[in-house]
């Protein structure tokens, strides 16, 4: 009852506020209803003197010396090209994850703004209404982009059936595996192709362990198991969080024995789950994963160290194409990769980043249309991920970029990493470190991804929160421990169990039931 | 504190009350910008207490959000760690009180009372060191103690032949770690205190009862702490007023969150960080914030209470 | 009142008085206890200083040690490649620390001692109110609205000053040192024909300074090190005090790394940031000028060591 009320609430919300910029566009100057009409995403040009003012809030690392630059750059271009000027706020992702989260509750104004499922969450703040439905809008102003985004991407960042963001378009979805040094792997005659599950990787751990042992060497086998389980027996999360309860098999991998495909289950009290443990147990009395793996784990700097001595042999990461010719680049050695799953689609994985309009902004139309051009003029992608060309790279063939400019990387006044939040990375010249045929690899990797049979679903997990809350603590109890071997999973895993129950994990898989039987009826 | 309630009483009457507010003027004008500050960046934003009782919409704002009555409040009481939660964060803070207490007066007098003053001088500053530290910075430094294949302390039983201890999985030994570390880090901020409140302490009476001829430890009793305890006093039941919150630093960043440790280390500002970290219902923490600040009123409200009955002079209010 | 006679009673300071010593025995003993507490406190911060110049590989191979195996500046070049900025951002964070100070410390002494007087008939009002912002308040989301919408202090220099200017726990304390003076003093000051401000000023001031610069000192360290109030109010990187810039800054190397998997050209830029040196040097850039600035109060209240300091 509460939710219908809710909705519909919502929906009158929306027809207001549609009408509200209807009036806005038809009050305003010519200019912006004549370019309505024919659509900007055909580049209407600046049909008349009026510019819009965008502010753009942006989480990017680490903030660039040379911004303003740029930006000055960028302004020159859209001003011509759709009659927009950026004022951009572009703040560091560490500080952006304190900042914006509060800038946004307390109603400040902006037009575009980053949001994500690591920060700024998304569908917290769709929650809370502060990001615009610009289902209706995104056809009309932002055609090519629309067009360009696979339709599974935009369905998983629906929520109640309406978008509310424009995702960044990369990998489709998450890989799990494992990373390892190809060189050490060689050496001791290790025959990795071999590997498809985890019990298979136990054969490799012992011989590793054996042979470093012989050469004096104290080697690790293998680390990051905080992140392990979901790779090893994949399933979609249908709360958005792998960590909380509320699983649902994915057919293509068939790796849960005892649940129907349909079902949703606590991933916690599956044979699988007892398998997994029981096989880390293995590993860690044995002494593949070194003292006390779960604080291995937490200091990454000290993992990367090792591994580029060889202190490390493997660890388990999400992969993305061309990560480990990074790897090697940057280790010193050869680095391999043995994918434990396909890729896997689902909600989340379109969540990564995303550009989402303020509920209050009052240029959507203007802000859609500078996303699109973020999104599909190579010119403006480039400009906002590498700066001017001739100061900050010099183009390499049609599709590269070289940004060393006759220095180190370190004094480039302009250097994002992370170019795919400002948008899609096709959109976006590659840096020269990235294999020839990344696009062709993204391409494969893409077309190889299992999309998830929820996708799209999406908990609003308001009805449980109190459940949520007391389960999060519960997990973060027990998880570490049990999914790093530490302790025996025979005694500890009905203890964990004992006190999900206690929290409430029925009652929350029991909603997840209910809305997504609701959602799967509504399709 | 008498005259003051008579007069305000009599100012019920309009004339009267004017005449109270005219011989005040002067003092009230002093007070002004205090409570001008007070009221703008203190009571404005107490419109946000509200929101324990809302579920908050960006849109429609705090006054606007749809009310849910008691809803944000459950998930502090329907987890089934809820006892020893409220058991952790209140036993923590009374045995950091105490302590505080007792080792703060005692540091400031012997500090007092050593016989080259500027030695009690580099003392009292070494003191303050760890105050400067970040929780952060500490807790890479106790892991440097206490890493199970690094520790300097493991490194140490070794050496004597013992078996290497797994600090962060052992519950039993966190008490003390925590409580060492706590009275380590704030030791020194309550000694300045009770040191500035010994400078107070009039020449005078010291020497009249060395006249007396009474002995070092007499004028302890009879002098020294009886002038600090004023200090004592207010310190205490300000400290008081804060017990149901509890140093996320001390008790999230130190134990590295590690799991096996939650019985000895959850308290309520890392059960709320972790439950919220998720969903981030800015109505449930406004909750659990009001929770805290209601019992720490309770709590104020009667230690003061029970210092009137006892020394009326040495009350807060 | 006999504490308050104008004269000294006895000409001799009464330290020196050998029948108020305390023995050499007992000062001995305290002096063990007080050097091995010094230990306990002085090691780690010399620790930290040796760690913020050991070499990033010295750190993997030995952990924390304060006999590294090679020194290194790496952790104070990652930082001073700020340049400008850095001088920026200290200027900022000195401004906001001597001009929030002056200005907390002048109302936080008049309404602590308008409080201290008994006969101050809106006394009790006061303190109930002022009791009640130590115990509740608004949170987050109020306090950034009222702060950024209602006083449009968005992104600016106040809003690292004013929200932190009143401070009820240190009102309360030297409300506290207030009322140890008698109200005596001040009905004399009266009959003389002072006014309170001057009554104030010239008379109550100068007798609670080591009050005075106990809750300065206080005061400046916690402007000094607040990084938050500049993590959440100011928007443009260019305006942020030293704190919130080197907290920035070393969140953002420890994001880069921990998110090192689908990076490709940090390489570079992530090997030559040291974390554990840098997080070390960070405390070293932090906590040192406000060390040096301690002496300086330090001379205020620890007169108390020697016993005495009110004098008539």
């Amino acid at each position: 009852m509460k939710n219908i009320s809710k909705r519909a609430a919502a929906l009158a919300m929306t027809a207001v506020m549609t009408a509200g910029l209807l009036t806005g566009c038809g009050g305003g100057s010519g200019s912006t209803a004549g370019s309505t009409g024919s659509g900007a995403a055909a580049g209407s040009g600046s049909s008349g003197d009026e510019i819009t003012t965008l502010t753009w809030y942006m989480s990017i690392n680490p903030v660039a010396a040379d911004t303003d630059k740029v930006i000055a750059k960028l302004n020159e271009y859209t001003r011509e090209k759709i009659g927009v000027e950026i004022d951009y706020k572009v703040i560091a992702n560490p500080d952006y994850k304190e900042k914006m989260p509060n800038l946004i509750n307390a109603g400040e104004y902006f037009d575009i703004c980053f949001t994500s499922n690591w920060t700024t969450d998304y569908l917290q703040f769709v929650g809370k209404e502060a990001f615009m439905d610009i289902t209706e809008l995104l056809p009309q102003y932002a055609k090519e982009t629309y067009d360009f985004i696979p339709e599974a991407v935009w369905d998983a960042v629906k929520v109640n059936g309406s978008i509310y963001g424009v995702p960044s378009y990369k990998e489709m979805g998450w890989q799990g595996g494992i990373v390892y040094n190809s060189d050490m792997a060689e050496a001791y005659g290790i025959d990795m192709s071999t590997v498809k599950t985890l019990e298979d990787y136990t054969k490799v751990l012992e011989v590793v362990a054996e042979k470093s042992k012989a050469e004096g060497k104290d080697v690790v086998g293998v680390s990051g198991l905080t992140n392990a389980w979901p790779m090893a027996a994949p399933y979609e999360s249908l709360t958005g969080n792998p960590k909380l309860p509320a699983a649902g098999a994915v057919p293509e991998f068939g790796n849960f024995q005892d649940v129907s495909s349909q079902a949703v289950f606590n991933q916690y009290a599956s044979e699988e789950y007892m398998n997994y443990c029981q096989t880390v147990r293995g590993w860690n009395q044995a002494g593949y994963l070194g003292g006390d793996p779960v604080n291995y784990d937490s200091d990454i700097a000290n993992r990367d160290n090792d591994f580029n001595n060889g202190a490390l042999f493997s660890y388990f990461i999400q992969y993305a194409p061309g990560t480990s010719e990074a790897m090697s680049a940057s280790s010193g050695h050869g680095v391999g990769f043995v994918p434990l799953m396909d890729p896997l689609f689902e909600t989340r994985s379109a969540l990564g980043g995303l550009l989402a309009i303020s509920s209050a902004s009052e240029h959507p139309d203007k802000a859609l249309e500078f996303i699109n051009l973020l999104n599909t003029d190579e010119y403006v992608g480039t400009l906002i991920r590498h700066g001017i060309e001739g100061e900050h790279y010099t183009a390499v063939g049609d599709t590269q970029v070289d940004k060393t400019m006759g220095g180190t990387l370190t004094d480039n006044g302009y250097d994002y990493t992370y170019g795919w939040q400002f948008g899609t990375p096709f959109n976006q010249k590659w840096d020269i470190s990235y294999p020839d045929n990344i696009e062709e690899l993204f391409q494969q990797y893409n077309d190889s991804a299992v999309i998830s049979p929820n996708n799209g679903f999406t908990f609003d997990a308001v009805p449980v929160e109190t459940q949520v809350a007391a389960l999060t603590n519960v997990i973060a109890e027990y998880t570490p421990s049990l999914e790093t071997g530490s302790v025996d999973p025979a005694e500890y895993i009905p203890k964990f169990l004992e006190a999900l129950q206690a929290n409430g994990v029925d009652q929350l898989i029991e909603e997840v039931n209910t809305q997504l039987t609701a959602f799967n009826s509504a399709k | 504190m008498k005259q003051s309630a008579k007069s305000a009483g009599k100012g019920l009457n309009k004339a009267g009350f004017l005449k109270t507010f005219k011989k005040n003027l002067p003092l009230t004008l002093m007070a002004l910008p205090a409570l001008i500050v007070m009221f703008l960046f203190r009571y404005l934003p107490m419109s946000g207490l509200l929101l324990a009782f809302k579920r908050f919409s960006v849109r429609k704002g705090i006054f606007g959000s749809d009310w849910v009555g008691l809803d944000n409040f459950e998930f502090l009481f329907q987890t089934s760690d809820a006892w020893i939660i409220t058991r952790n964060t209140i036993c923590y803070n009374a045995l950091f009180i105490f302590l505080d207490l007792v080792l703060a007066v005692a540091m400031a007098i012997g500090l007092s009372e050593l016989l080259n003053k500027r030695r009690a001088k580099i003392y009292q500053t070494i003191f303050m060191a760890p105050y400067f530290l970040s929780w952060v910075v500490v807790s890479f430094m106790a892991f440097s103690l206490f890493s199970l294949d690094d520790g300097l302390f493991n490194h140490l039983l070794a050496y004597f032949g013992f078996e290497g201890v797994n600090w962060y999985a052992e519950p039993g030994k966190w008490p003390f770690i925590l409580t060492f570390f706590q009275i380590w880090k704030t030791i020194g901020y309550s000694t300045v205190m009770y040191i500035s409140s010994l400078t107070g302490i009039s020449n005078d009476y010291y020497e009249a009862a060395i006249i007396d001829g009474a002995t070092k430890w007499q004028q302890i009793k009879r002098i020294t702490l009886p002038c600090l305890k004023p200090m004592m006093i207010v310190l205490t039941i300000l400290a008081i007023g804060r017990i149901f919150y509890a140093d996320f630093g001390l008790f999230f960043q130190l134990p590295r969150d590690s799991g096996p440790l939650y019985p000895v280390t959850q308290v309520i500002d890392t059960y709320v960080y972790r439950a919220l970290k998720e969903t981030g219902n800015v109505g449930m923490a406004a909750a659990a914030s009001l929770y805290q600040s209601i019992v720490g009123f309770v709590m104020v409200v009667g230690a003061n209470l029970i210092v009137r009955r006892i020394d009326p002079d040495s009350a807060l209010f | 009142m006999k504490i308050f006679k104008k004269a000294k009673a006895v000409d001799m300071p009464v330290e020196d008085l050998a029948i108020n010593r305390i023995s050499k025995k007992t000062n001995f003993i305290m002096n063990i206890v007080f050097v091995m507490w010094s230990l306990a406190c002085v090691l780690p911060l010399l620790l930290v200083v040796i760690v913020s110049f050991s070499s990033e590989q010295s750190i993997f191979e030995n952990g924390y040690s304060f006999f590294p195996s090679e020194w290194s500046l790496d952790a104070y070049r990652f930082f001073f490649r700020l340049g400008d900025q850095l001088v920026r951002s200290y200027g900022i964070t000195i401004f906001v620390t001597v001009v929030g100070t002056l200005f907390s410390l002048a109302i936080t002494a008049m309404f602590a001692y308008v409080l201290s007087r008994s006969d101050y008939a809106y006394n009790r009002l006061f303190t109930m109110l002022m009791l009640f912002t130590m115990l509740f308040n608004g949170g987050i989301v109020a306090t950034y609205m009222v702060n950024t919408q209602l006083l449009g202090l968005g992104d600016s220099v106040w809003a690292l000053i004013f929200p932190m200017s009143l401070n009820a726990f240190y009102v309360i304390v030297l409300r506290t040192f207030y009322k140890s003076i008698p109200l005596e003093i001040i009905e004399a000051a009266r009959i003389d024909g002072a006014g309170e401000f001057k009554t104030f000023f010239s008379i109550v001031l100068p007798l609670s300074k080591p009050g005075l610069a106990t809750i300065g000192m206080f005061t400046t360290i916690a402007y000094w090190n607040d990084w938050f109030l500049g993590m959440l109010y100011i928007v443009d990187q260019k305006k942020y005090p030293v704190q919130t810039l080197l907290w920035s800054m070393q969140n953002s190397l420890e994001f880069m790394k921990q998110s090192s998997v689908n990076a490709l050209e940090y390489a570079e830029m992530a090997a030559s940031a040291p974390t554990d040196s840098g997080r070390m040097a960070l405390t070293v850039l932090v906590v040192l000028p406000i060390l040096l600035a301690y002496p300086f109060f330090q001379k205020y209240f620890v007169k108390g060591l020697t016993v005495g300091g009110v004098k008539g």
